[in-house]
């Protein structure tokens, strides 16, 4: 598999599991820590979508399905394809308890990408485009152009029917 | 031929040093924190290259214990000068 | 191959949170440097130390990236003396 290839393919499946995941355990509809209440609104001010905005303040403040997609990753690439996984799934579980979140959203994206790095093993997916992979998919959705990215984020949370109600 | 100087030493100490400018030229407290994190990041990633895996451990567990403890300090001080600022301009009004 | 193209995001990322104009727009690439070294750190010892490492790091910059955040709310603008 060539690699600019692999890395482009694992990176949306990357976004498109941690987004669905996410957005299908409510993190759109408010802020789940205090932290995130900051950051949603200010994105709200620059011009962005208030539900988007929680979304990415809930990315920043506690561990949620993207990190789980990240460390499950990385578990997988250095200890082994289950074990490593369900290493960081155990990981990021206590992160979330550490940062007062009563969330599951982390251990959940942490078991599902464990699941589908296992599978794409067997069709030639290395674990390292995974990791990469993720990198790019949240630095679309951070780094580059944060009202843009949280409009689609609202799109979506609007399609899932999780959109806040605050205002 | 210049990726060959994209290694992990190199991208750790360009981290530190845009945090320490970061650090010297923001005026406000709460920017220099955030460029600090900065610098905790290329501070964490020189001791991996150097291979010291353990220092790196116990880095990355109490470099946020310090940020947290100078939060707090920034907290403190903002809330004993705004009631200073407050009871001032009660005795101007008074 | 993989750890230069992570670095050049890193990179980027770092010259744009000393450039950017709101705070909050800082945190959130400060969040990308942060994951994007995690996965260096991943990926530049391979052995399972290294890993627990990087989800260490992780974990703790997202903490302080909470307690950031939070301050940022709770001092809304600093009071600076002369």
């Amino acid at each position: 598999m060539n690699e600019i290839l692999g890395i482009a393919i694992a990176a949306v499946i990357c976004w498109v599991n941690f987004v669905l995941i996410d957005t299908w355990m409510g993190l759109p509809e408010g802020p789940g820590v205090k932290g995130a209440d900051v950051i949603g609104r200010s994105v709200q001010k620059r011009g962005g979508d208030l539900a988007g905005g929680f979304f990415q303040g809930n990315i920043v403040c506690s561990p949620d399905a993207s990190a789980g997609t990240l460390l499950a990753a990385i578990g997988c690439y250095a200890i082994g394809i289950p074990e490593g996984g369900l290493i960081a799934a155990v990981l990021v579980y206590f992160g979330n308890r550490l940062c007062a979140d009563p969330g599951y959203a982390g251990t959940t994206g942490a078991l599902s990408i464990t699941v589908i790095i296992f599978l794409t093993s067997f069709i030639g997916f290395k674990t390292e485009y995974f990791i990469v992979g993720m990198v790019i998919a949240i630095l679309t959705i951070q780094g580059i152009y944060h009202p843009g990215a949280s409009r689609l984020l609202g799109k979506i949370a609007h399609k899932m029917g999780r959109h806040t109600k605050l205002t | 031929m210049y990726l060959d100087f994209v290694n992990l030493t190199t991208i750790s100490a360009a981290l530190a040093l845009i945090g320490t400018v970061g650090i010297i030229a923001l005026p406000k407290p709460l920017d220099k924190v955030i460029m600090f994190a900065l610098l905790q990041g290329g501070f964490v990633g020189m001791i991996v290259a150097a291979k010291y895996l353990d220092v790196a451990m116990a880095a990355a567990i109490f470099d946020p214990i310090a940020t947290i403890i100078l939060l707090i300090g920034i907290i403190k001080i903002n809330e004993v000068r705004k009631k200073n600022q407050e009871s001032q301009e009660d005795g101007n009004l008074a | 191959m993989l750890i230069e193209i992570l670095g050049i995001i890193v990179v980027l990322m770092a010259l744009r949170t000393l450039v950017a104009q709101n705070r909050s727009e800082r945190l959130l690439y400060l969040n990308v440097i942060g994951f994007s070294m995690s996965a260096i750190i991943g990926l530049y010892i391979q052995t399972p130390f290294g890993a627990i490492i990087a989800i260490t790091f992780f974990v703790t910059s997202t903490l302080s990236s909470n307690a950031i955040a939070y301050s940022l709310g709770r001092v809304k603008e600093e009071i600076m003396v002369k």
